[in-house]
């Protein structure tokens, strides 16, 4: 037996422990369905909600309409935040401008300016996009920034000393040398980005997961809200390991350096 | 050897896990005495315009119970129905349509008081320039109200009435406060809700059907008084008390109107006018009307209302009348006017 196996046997056994104290409290009959419901009614919702969808959504479009939402925020964020990211990293000017206003709304709880931005751009699609994209962004400009400041002199000196442009540093050196921290604040902001997701359909939405188990604990639904917490948090891992394949793949030197 | 040590790791968490959920059970015995009384009693209050305003503003709570008052403040019946049903209140205003729910649910409280009947507090307005009439009107147009909420269930019924379906308005769950926000932008052309948003919205918007209008077409929307059923047995007299506290809040606002507006105005921090305003938007019920009330009206409505949220698909299965019969009590009104 190699040793990676014990680790995966305790995660098993973890995630079966779970379930059957689960089983287990339910089956006492201490607690009501509200409180608790059993793993059978959280099944069985889940069966109704795959064959008869959600409030004239299936479950299918439920959880398109919120990859939808998360994915545009992302490639906005990705498309942003790396590049001013590396900026400021490179630029100590760039960084004195963008710092402070990221450092700022960063701690904030998105449910505390999520008002505002309502107010700002309505209650359709634009404000909740937003709210993921400043969710994502932060996460993904301080990695950027910092994975560039650590990178060792001695690389842009070496690549000076070898008359490189500024150009050429930044593209040949900086940026490659710097992935390994983009991935980790790409990892980050996806992470944050779907924990922000509940808050983003709270207003005015009329599909989505988030939106989902809200409406159903508006009903006291508590079986549905189970299931649909643990379709997002299956989704949430499937996506996070799309991004370490993605990261495996791309820098491949990670580790070996 | 080392699966033996995985089986002990294992089991001690389900322990620790276990031991977690029975401790956070034990942690509510400390506020009752060794017969099982209560010594502090937990009121949820939605600062409702009725006799509970009055009873928090004299302090009638703290001097009629005979036991320590924890007030807790909610912004929707949602919250109440989940503090209920996890026992961190034990009595409660919310309104007919979370009561429903909860019921349905298996939430276990009875109602045995009804704070006020909905009149033209919560009403359905539309923008002044949107050129809607009448709720026939209202197809192809978006209207925000708060889901799950009795201007949900109001709105609904309103739209039934005139045979419009669903899928000719587009519904959008909206809190007050973002109501007002969208109203604002013009995100949305109509809205039902009640005060202080009402108030605002009426700025440039007028009313085109209330639920005093519904009520005397058969669509009754009220705010219940609940109690948790564990606690009413064991606390009969603090319920009884509390019925009494709410008949004594009630003859203020019914005999002396004045005096209820200032109170009301100065602890919801709204004018004097405003407060005044509000009183006539509901009905309060005498001792005999909440018992004839509490007899059909209340039960009915109840029914009626979870059979509509079944319709919805919000909710599996409705219970029968007789459920929502044994789970409104006229036994504490007939003990508190004894």
């Amino acid at each position: 037996m190699k040793k990676i196996s014990t680790e995966k046997i305790l995660t098993v056994m973890t995630v079966i422990a779970i379930f059957m104290v689960w089983y287990i409290i339910t089956a006492t009959g201490l607690f009501s369905e509200t409180i608790i419901p059993s793993p059978k009614s959280v099944w069985e919702s889940f069966v109704d909600v795959s064959r008869n969808g959600y409030k004239g959504h299936s479950l299918l479009e439920h959880l398109a309409t919120s990859m939808k939402r998360l994915v545009i925020a992302y490639l906005l964020v990705v498309v942003t935040a790396v590049p001013l990211g590396l900026l400021s990293g490179y630029n100590s000017k760039v960084r004195a401008v963008l710092e402070p206003i990221v450092e700022f709304y960063r701690p904030l709880p998105p449910l505390a300016y999520y008002t505002i931005l309502v107010l700002w751009l309505g209650i359709d699609e634009s404000s909740k996009l937003a709210l993921l994209y400043l969710a994502g962004f932060a996460p993904v400009y301080i990695a950027c920034v910092s994975g560039v400041i650590r990178i060792r002199e001695d690389y842009i000196n070496g690549a000076k000393t070898l008359g490189a442009s500024k150009r050429q540093i930044f593209f040949y050196v900086v940026f490659p040398a710097a992935l390994p921290d983009i991935f980790t604040g790409l990892r980050t902001a996806l992470g944050v980005e779907y924990t922000t997701l509940v808050a983003a359909e709270m207003v005015a939405a009329t599909a989505g997961m988030g939106w989902l188990v809200l409406d159903a604990s508006n009903y006291l639904r508590s079986d549905t809200v189970f299931m649909g917490v643990i379709i997002m948090g299956i989704t949430g891992i499937l996506l996070d390991r799309i991004i370490r394949f993605a990261e495996k793949k791309i820098i491949h030197w990670k580790g070996r350096s | 050897m080392k699966i033996r040590r995985i089986f002990a790791v294992t089991i001690s968490a389900v322990f620790v896990l276990g031991l977690l959920v029975l401790t956070s059970c034990g942690e509510k015995s400390e506020n009752t005495d060794e017969n099982g009384k209560a010594k502090v009693v937990n009121i949820g209050t939605m600062n409702l315009v009725n006799g509970d305003l009055i009873a928090q503003y004299e302090k009638l709570y703290e001097k009629e119970l005979g036991v320590d008052v924890n007030i807790v403040n909610f912004d929707s019946g949602k919250d109440v129905n989940t503090a209920l049903a996890s026992g961190s209140i034990d009595i409660s205003e919310l309104g007919s349509s979370p009561s429903a729910l909860g019921i349905s649910n298996n939430v276990d409280y009875e109602v045995f008081w009804i704070g006020d009947v909905i009149g033209s507090a919560e009403s359905l307005v539309v923008k002044n320039d949107s050129g809607v009439e009448t709720v026939a009107d209202l197809k192809g147009k978006k209207i925000g109200t708060p889901f799950a909420s009795t201007a949900h269930y109001s709105l609904l019924n309103a739209l039934k009435l005139e045979g419009i379906s669903e899928s000719d308005v587009t519904l959008l769950d909206l809190q007050p406060d973002d109501i007002y926000a969208a109203w604002q932008r013009g995100d949305i052309d109509a809205a039902y809700v009640w005060y202080p948003v009402l108030g605002n919205l009426l700025k440039d918007g007028k009313v085109i059907t209330h639920s005093e209008e519904l009520a005397d077409k058969g669509v009754i929307t009220a705010n219940l008084n609940v109690v948790r059923t564990e606690f009413a047995e064991k606390n009969p007299d603090i319920v009884t008390n509390y019925v009494k506290v709410q008949i004594k809040a009630n003859d203020i606002l019914k005999n002396d109107a004045d005096k209820a507006a200032d109170e009301i105005s100065k602890i919801l921090e709204i004018s004097k006018e405003d407060a005044t305003d509000q009183i006539t938007q509901f009905k309060y019920l005498t001792s005999d009307e909440q018992i004839d009330y509490l007899s059909d009206k209340i039960p009915t409505t109840l029914k009626s209302t979870a059979d509509f949220l079944v319709e919805q698909g919000s909710i599996k299965t409705a219970p029968d009348l007789d459920v929502f019969k044994g789970k409104v009590t006229t036994k504490f009104i007939e003990e508190a006017v004894k």
